[in-house]
């Protein structure tokens, strides 16, 4: 622990000065005065990141130069944002992604389902395999090509299958509106190596929000479906099933 | 040779040089990672929030008006990314941990193994940072800038965009809610 001794250049680096500030600093102006300082001191050892931040951020910084990364920030048919925040280049792709297929017919279109369903897997797997190589590959050619998906008939149960790539992780929820947001009710299921994790449930024809959860504990946006914020700005996704069509949107 | 300065870095990297945005990283990265960890609780977290503070500053570096002054428009930056995903995420938090459970479970370990020796030095920080993330995310803010990062309110003012006075009242609520959690354990 290194507790250092109040200084007053720490808060002249912080405002980008190069040298000591001529202004006296402020002390602790309150009865917390002494508790503050007693508990801060452990809090002021020093952190470092990760040997390689610099060069993640400059890959991007350059990606970003070339054009890359600017057309990374408006993808089409794609969101390049967690639940958290929209994030740089790099630290996206590190980020687990989600394609899903719906909706699906019901027993009639069973053979289609099968498809579908292998379609959307193959398609989380390469892609995810395209991130690992650092291929940026956030387009539209994920979910909306899996949305191209033949009509149901009006009436029949839409079955949407969510497949999160998430190596890492222990287990995976699936949290929305359709189970009251409820983190233990619809657990993901993985599916094979490489981290996939996929289930399927019905859904109403109509709009629906959803998240993930991540080992309990991390919220997780769809990156590749709308956004929206709740009061507490926290951003979930959004999943239109639609009666007729039999298509999401 | 003579480092460059700050508006000669930004003069750089907007002609174009990016590797002089690589100088600047480094020259302030440091700086805001103790801030982004303590606010964030995560290295993780921290790694992206910066990664993400980074990229945006260079994408918005042609409207930073005042070139000598890189750093305060950076640290507004840095603090705002931190503020955004910490208020996130405490809404996630709020959804999934019952925040007695762990509040009482904190202290279950505090009491477990008092902290009087150097080495529980770590284990001691661990506790005040678990604290640290019960406060809402404007007091963390606040007391973190005051008392960890030990700058001045008017400093705090300019970073943040919050009066002098709120940022008072943010501390005081802070230290307070910090006593709660942590007095009678540690006997501070």
């Amino acid at each position: 622990m290194s507790d250092r001794p109040r200084s007053a250049f720490r808060g002249a680096h912080w405002l980008g000065a190069t040298g000591p500030r001529d202004v006296p600093r402020d002390l602790p102006d309150d009865e917390h005065g002494p508790f503050a300082r007693i508990i801060a001191g452990p809090l002021r050892t020093e952190e470092r990141l990760a040997p390689d931040f610099e060069a993640r951020l400059m890959t991007a910084v350059r990606r970003d130069a070339s054009g890359e990364g600017a057309r990374m920030t408006k993808p089409t048919g794609a969101r390049v944002s967690t639940g958290a925040r929209t994030v740089g280049v790099l630290a996206w792709w590190r980020r687990p992604r989600t394609l899903r297929v719906s909706p699906l017919g019901g027993l009639a279109v069973a053979a289609g389902f099968a498809g579908i369903v292998c379609l959307g897997t193959l398609q989380s797997a390469r892609r995810h395999a395209d991130a690992a190589r650092g291929v940026v590959a956030a387009s539209s050619s994920g979910a909306s090509a899996l949305a191209v998906i033949p009509a149901t008939p009006p009436e029949t149960v839409h079955v949407v299958r969510f497949v999160l790539v998430e190596p890492r992780a222990r287990r995976v929820a699936l949290v929305g509106d359709f189970n009251g947001w409820a983190p233990d009710t619809t657990p993901l299921a993985a599916s094979g190596p490489g981290g996939v994790w996929t289930v399927s449930i019905p859904l109403r024809p109509g709009r629906h929000e959803y998240a993930f959860i991540v080992d309990g504990q991390r919220w997780v946006a769809d990156p590749y479906a709308p956004g929206i914020r709740d009061d507490y700005a926290t951003e979930s996704s959004v999943i239109a099933v639609r009666g007729s069509a039999g298509r999401r949107t | 040779m003579e480092t460059p300065s700050d508006p000669e870095l930004v003069a750089a990297v907007l002609a174009g040089d990016d590797a002089a945005f690589g100088d600047l990283v480094r020259r302030y990265r440091d700086t805001y990672t103790r801030f982004a960890v303590r606010m964030l609780g995560s290295h993780a977290d921290a790694d992206d929030v910066l990664q993400s503070a980074f990229l945006r500053a260079y994408r918005a570096l042609g409207a930073c008006r005042e070139p000598a002054r890189f750093g305060a428009w950076l640290s507004q930056i840095v603090v705002n990314e931190c503020r955004t995903f910490a208020t996130r995420r405490g809404r996630r938090d709020r959804r999934f941990v019952n925040d007695a459970d762990v509040v009482d479970e904190a202290l279950a370990l505090v009491s477990a193994a008092p902290f009087t020796s150097p080495a529980d030095a770590g284990a001691l920080r661990e506790e005040i940072q678990h604290a640290l993330l019960r406060l809402v995310p404007e007091q963390r803010e606040a007391f973190v800038l005051k008392h960890v990062e030990e700058l001045s309110y008017e400093e705090m003012a300019e970073i943040t965009g919050v009066g002098v006075s709120a940022l008072k009242m943010r501390v005081k609520r802070a230290c307070e809610r910090l006593r709660e959690l942590l007095e009678g354990v540690h006997h501070v």
